[in-house]
C-alpha cells in the first residue's frame, strides 16, 4: 500500500523539542486602553440612496504600548466603524449600519455591532461576517468574547484555510460547511453542531460529511465527527458513529479509500483499508477484504521506525477458502533492519505462504505471484568503520515452482581494504560458506575462500593505469563428492589485471545550454591461467549477463565455484554529456568489445565453452534526448552471425505532468521479443486515459494490460481500472477495480495507484499536481 | 575535435561534512571519491565549508519482463540517491535533487545464488556510477551565491 513516510519524532533523537504547537498566527494583547473614541468625518455614497450623505464615525482604541504582552507585535487595537456609533465610553458602544469591528487580523462586520469593552464582549446582529486571514464565518448572530476567542455564532457557513506540507509538497486546503450553531471554544478550536464539513468549493459541494457534532483542532489539524454520514452527490455512502479525520491532509488515523473490485479468481471483492497512526514513528494498517468466492480475507501491517532499527510485519489470512477447500490459507512477512551500535547491525527477512498457490489465488500483485522463491534469512554484518568488516548469514528459501536452490547455512565473510605502500590498495576477501540442499540426491558440503589483492593506481585526473594482482585460493569440504575419493579439493588461481582510461573533455553547447562533452577510451587486460575445476561441483555459480559491468570484471562467472581461465583485452569508449552549469550527465554513449587471445576452458556443467575471439559488441545510449523526451536503449550485436544479439530501447516523451507516453522494445535472440507500451493522457475535461500494453510477440500472448480511467473533480477523484496479467502458460488474472477517493478525507493513496504507479512509468497522481522535489520530475 | 585531457576536477570546497557512516560501503565509496578529487572530510559540522546531506538511498527492482509461465524473466534494478548541499549554519546551498540510475538484469530460478551475486555486483556497479555523478555535481555547486561569507 501507498503509505506516508515515517518519521523519527525530534524528542526520540535527543535533541530538544520544537515547540508543539504552533505560534499564534496573531498573538492578541488585551486591549484594555482608557483613550476616549476619536471620532472622524466621512463621506461615501450607498448604492441605492446617491443623494443621501452618510456620516460613518469610527471609535479606536489603541492598547497602551507597556501593556502589549508581545513588544515587537503590532499592538492589539480594536476600532469601530460604522454608519452610527453611539454608547457610553468604557461601558458600552452601539454601531449600527455596515459596522466593522477589527482587532488585529479579525475583522467582524455586522449591521449592528454592541461592544462591551470592560468585559471585552462583542454582540452582532444581521449579515454578521467573522474573518480573520482568508478565514471566514458568516451568520445572522454572534456572540464573542474577544479576547479569549470564544462565544457562539448562531446557523453559521464557514471556510477555513490552511495549507498542507506532506511530503515537501504544499497546497493550499480548504475545509468549508455549515451548521446549526458554531462555538468557538479558544484559538483554532471550533465544535458545532448538525453540521457539514468538505474539501470541494463551499457552494454545493459534491460530498460532505454531515454529523451531529463536529469538531475543528486546528492546533492539532485533527476533525472529529460524532454521529456522522459521507454524503457524496446527495447520496449517504457511509455511516460512522465516530471518526477522526485529517483536516489539513496529515497522516491521520481513519479508513483509507475503499476500493471495490472483481476479478475472475475471487468474483466480487471490497477492500477497506483502515490506518492507525500509532505515533509518528509507529503506524499500522489493518485491511479486510471481503471475496465474494472465497471468504473474507484479514490482513495486516505494522511499520516502526527508531533511531536504531526499522521494519514492517504483514500477515494476510483467509480462514477458508470456499473454493479451494482449503482452512486457513495465508501469507506472512518479517523485515527487521537493526544498528546495534559499535558497526555492528543485523536483518532479517522472512516471508512464507501457507501454500505454493496462495499468491497466484489471492494475490492481485503481480510482484507477488512472479515470484518462484521466498527468501528467508537473517544477516549480521560488522564494519570496523577503518578497513576491514565482517558478516554471519543464514539463508533458506520457500520454493513455489521449479528448481530449489542451495541453502547458505551459513556463511561468514571477512573482507579487508586499506591503503598499503604509499598509495597501493589492498583487498581481501575471505568466505567461509556451507551449502545444503533439500533433495537428498544433490551434493553438499562447505567451501573456503581467500582472495587477497593488491592495486597500484597510478595516473592523474586525465588518465589511471592500475595494475592488479591477486590470489584466489578455495578448498571444499564434500559430503557427497562428484568423482570418488574426492571429498576435499582444493584450488590456487593467481589472476592479474591492468585497467587503462583516459578521460578527454570539450566544451560545447546542446540544446542552447552549455555543456562538458567527455571522452573516455579504456582498455582492460585480464590474465588467469586455466586449472581444472570439472570435480568442483556448482553451488552459487553462474554466467554473468554480458553487459558493461561484465566486461570490466575479472571473472566471467559469478559465485565462487568456478575461476574462468583468461588471456583476454576490453576496450570500450564512453562519452558523456555533463551540463556545466549543474553538472548534471544529461546524456551518456558507450561501445565496447571483449577480444580473446586463448579458448575458454572453464565451463559450468551443462554449458559448452565459447568459441571464437571476440565477443559481441555491447553499444548503449541512455539519457535526455530532448527537452520532453529521454531514451535509455542497448544494443548487443553479433559479428560473427551478423546478427543482433539483444536489444531493446525505451522511449519516453512527458510533455507534461500526468502526460506521458512510453515506448519500449526488448530484443533477445531466440529467448524474447516484448512490445511495451504505457501511456497516462488527459483525455479532456476532467478525465484521464491510463494504459498499458505489454505482449509477447514471440509468444504470441498479452503478458499484461491495463486501461484505466481517471477522473478529477476538484474535491474527489474516481478511478476504475482493468487489468489482466498471465499468471502461469495457461492462466491469466483478470480484474477491475473501482475507487472512489475524497480528497483530504481519505488523503493516502492505495490500490489500484500502486498498480498505476507500478505499470506506468512517469504516471503523476492527478490529485495532488504537484511534482515530489526530489523524486519526481526534473 | 576540441577534446584535450581533462584536469583535476575543480571542486569548488576543500573541507566538506558529509553527513553519512562510511561503514556504510556505498557511503565509503562516495567519501573515498570526494578524497580522491581533493576534499578533506572532517569530523565536525563546524569545521567544513559546506554538508553533504545524503538524504535518502532507495533500492528498487522491477519486474521488466516474464516468461510464458507468468514468472520473471527480467528484472530492472534501480539505485536512487537523494542529497543536498547546505552550509555549515543550515542554509541551502544546493537543494535537494536526485541521481538514479538503473541495470536490467535476466533471472532465471534455477541459479537463484549467482543471480543474487549478480545482482550485488550490477548494484556496487550503479553506487559506483552515482558516486561519480555525485562528484560531478558536487563541483558545480555555486559556494560563492549571496549570503556565503
Amino acid at each position: 500500500a501507498d503509505l506516508p513516510a515515517l518519521v523519527i519524532p525530534a524528542d526520540l533523537l535527543g535533541t530538544p523539542a520544537t515547540k508543539s504547537k504552533p505560534a499564534a498566527v496573531d498573538a492578541k494583547p488585551p486591549m484594555r486602553g482608557t483613550a476616549s473614541p476619536s471620532r472622524h468625518e466621512g463621506t461615501e455614497a450607498v448604492g441605492d440612496a446617491p443623494a443621501r450623505r452618510r456620516d460613518r464615525v469610527s471609535a479606536s482604541r489603541p492598547a497602551p504600548a507597556a501593556e502589549a504582552t508581545a513588544p515587537t507585535e503590532p499592538t492589539g487595537v480594536t476600532t469601530v466603524d460604522a454608519d452610527r456609533i453611539v454608547g457610553q465610553q468604557d461601558v458600552e458602544l452601539v454601531a449600527e449600519g455596515q459596522a466593522v469591528l477589527k482587532r488585529d487580523r479579525s475583522v467582524l462586520t455586522a449591521d449592528r455591532i454592541v461592544y462591551r469593552e470592560a468585559l471585552d464582549e462583542v454582540e452582532a446582529e444581521g449579515n454578521v461576517t467573522l474573518r480573520r486571514g482568508e478565514d471566514r464565518l458568516a451568520g445572522p448572530k454572534v456572540q464573542l468574547r474577544l479576547d479569549e476567542q470564544t462565544g457562539t455564532l448562531d446557523s453559521p457557513t464557514y471556510e477555513i484555510h490552511r495549507i498542507s506540507r506532506k511530503g515537501g509538497i504544499s497546497r493550499p486546503i480548504t475545509g468549508s460547511g455549515e451548521a446549526s450553531v458554531i462555538r468557538f471554544e479558544g484559538e483554532n478550536q471550533y465544535r458545532l453542531e448538525d453540521a457539514t464539513w468538505s474539501t470541494c468549493q463551499p457552494q454545493d459541494p459534491d460530498w460532505y460529511i454531515k454529523a451531529g457534532e463536529l469538531e475543528l483542532d486546528y492546533d492539532r489539524e485533527i476533525g472529529v465527527a460524532r454521529h456522522s454520514t459521507v454524503v457524496f452527490q446527495d447520496v449517504p455512502i457511509f455511516y460512522m458513529p465516530w471518526a477522526e479525520f485529517p483536516l489539513v491532509a496529515q497522516r491521520k488515523s481513519g479508513f483509507l479509500p475503499p476500493t471495490f473490485g472483481t476479478s475472475n479468481k475471487s468474483g466480487v471483492e471490497l477492500t477497506a483499508p483502515y490506518y492507525w497512526n500509532i505515533a509518528p514513528n509507529y503506524d499500522a494498517t489493518l485491511v479486510p477484504r471481503y471475496i465474494s468466492r472465497r471468504g473474507l480475507q484479514l490482513g495486516g501491517q505494522y511499520r516502526y521506525l527508531t533511531e536504531t532499527m526499522q521494519g514492517t510485519t504483514s500477515l494476510e489470512w483467509l480462514s477458508s477458502d470456499s473454493v479451494t477447500g482449503q482452512s486457513n490459507r495465508a501469507a506472512g512477512s518479517i523485515r527487521h533492519q537493526q544498528n546495534f551500535g559499535y558497526g555492528l547491525s543485523g536483518s532479517l527477512d522472512l516471508n512464507g505462504v501457507s501454500d505454493k498457490e496462495y499468491f497466484e489465488d489471492l494475490s492481485s500483485r503481480l510482484a507477488l505471484s512472479a515470484q518462484t522463491n521466498l527468501l528467508r534469512q537473517g544477516v549480521l554484518s560488522y564494519s570496523s568503520g577503518s578497513w576491514w568488516s565482517a558478516s554471519a548469514l543464514a539463508q533458506s528459501f520457500q520454493t513455489l515452482s521449479g528448481e530449489r536452490p542451495y541453502r547458505r547455512l551459513p556463511q561468514f565473510t571477512l573482507g579487508g581494504n586499506r591503503l598499503v605502500w604509499g598509495g597501493g590498495e589492498f583487498n581481501l576477501a575471505t568466505e567461509y560458506v556451507r551449502f545444503a540442499h533439500p533433495d537428498a540426491n544433490k551434493p553438499e558440503g562447505s567451501r573456503i575462500t581467500l582472495n587477497p589483492s593488491v592495486q597500484f593506481p597510478l595516473g592523474t585526473a586525465a588518465y589511471t593505469l592500475t595494475p592488479k594482482f591477486g590470489v584466489h585460493y578455495t578448498r571444499y569440504d564434500l559430503s557427497t563428492p562428484l568423482t570418488v575419493g574426492e571429498e576435499s579439493i582444493t584450488r590456487a588461481v593467481p589472476t592479474f589485471s591492468l585497467d587503462g582510461a583516459m578521460v578527454f573533455e570539450r566544451e560545447t553547447v546542446w540544446g542552447g545550454r552549455d555543456m562538458i562533452q567527455t571522452l573516455e577510451p579504456r582498455l582492460y587486460y585480464v590474465n588467469v591461467p586455466y586449472r581444472d575445476q570439472s570435480d568442483i561441483p556448482n553451488f552459487d555459480s553462474g554466467l554473468f549477463d554480458f553487459n558493461f559491468a561484465q566486461i570490466f570484471s575479472e571473472n566471467i562467472f559469478s559465485g565462487g565455484d568456478r575461476i574462468a581461465n583468461a588471456n583476454q583485452l576490453t576496450a570500450a569508449v564512453t562519452s558523456r554529456m555533463i551540463d556545466a552549469e549543474t553538472g548534471v550527465e544529461r546524456l551518456r554513449a558507450a561501445l565496447g568489445q571483449r577480444f580473446y587471445f586463448e579458448d575458454q576452458r572453464v565451463t559450468l556443467p551443462g554449458f559448452a565453452a565459447r568459441t571464437g575471439r571476440r565477443t559481441d559488441i555491447l553499444a548503449s545510449l541512455g539519457g535526455r534526448i530532448g527537452k520532453i523526451t529521454t531514451l535509455d536503449a542497448g544494443w548487443q550485436y553479433s559479428p560473427e552471425d551478423r546478427q543482433t544479439e539483444r536489444f531493446n530501447a525505451d522511449l519516453r516523451f512527458q510533455p507534461a505532468f500526468a502526460k506521458v507516453v512510453n515506448l519500449g522494445y526488448r530484443y533477445t535472440r531466440d529467448v524474447l521479443r516484448d512490445v511495451d507500451i504505457a501511456a497516462q493522457w488527459p483525455l479532456g475535461g476532467r478525465w484521464y486515459g491510463v494504459a498499458r500494453y505489454n505482449r509477447s510477440l514471440r509468444d504470441h500472448r498479452v503478458t499484461e494490460a491495463l486501461g484505466g480511467l481517471e477522473y478529477d473533480a476538484d474535491c474527489w477523484v474516481f478511478r476504475v481500472v482493468v487489468h489482466r496479467y498471465a499468471t502461469n502458460a495457461e492462466d491469466v488474472t483478470q480484474a477491475i477495480f473501482l475507487q472512489l477517493e475524497l480528497d483530504g478525507l481519505a488523503s493516502v493513496g492505495s490500490s489500484p495507484l500502486d498498480l498505476l504507479r507500478r505499470t506506468v512509468g512517469g504516471y503523476g497522481t492527478i490529485n495532488q499536481p504537484m511534482a515530489d522535489p526530489v523524486f519526481g520530475r526534473e | 575535435c576540441g577534446f584535450h585531457l581533462r584536469g583535476q576536477l575543480d571542486m569548488p570546497f576543500q573541507r566538506a561534512y558529509l553527513n553519512a557512516s562510511r561503514n556504510d560501503p556505498f557511503m565509503n565509496r562516495i567519501a573515498r571519491q570526494l578524497e580522491i578529487n581533493g576534499v578533506v572530510l572532517t569530523e565536525r559540522l563546524k569545521e567544513a565549508e559546506v554538508v553533504i546531506r545524503i538524504i535518502n538511498i532507495k533500492r528498487e527492482r522491477d519486474i521488466l519482463s516474464l516468461n510464458r509461465a507468468g514468472k520473471a524473466r527480467e528484472y530492472r534494478l534501480l539505485t536512487t540517491l537523494s542529497f543536498a548541499v547546505e552550509r555549515a549554519d543550515g542554509t541551502t546551498l544546493r537543494p535537494a535533487e536526485g541521481i538514479a540510475v538503473r541495470r536490467d538484469v535476466t533471472y532465471d530460478d534455477t541459479q537463484l545464488l549467482a543471480k543474487g551475486q549478480e545482482e550485488a555486483m550490477l548494484y556496487r556497479d550503479m553506487e559506483d556510477d552515482i558516486a561519480q555523478q555525485l562528484v560531478r555535481r558536487l563541483a558545480a555547486t555555486k559556494t560563492d551565491a549571496p549570503a556565503a561569507r
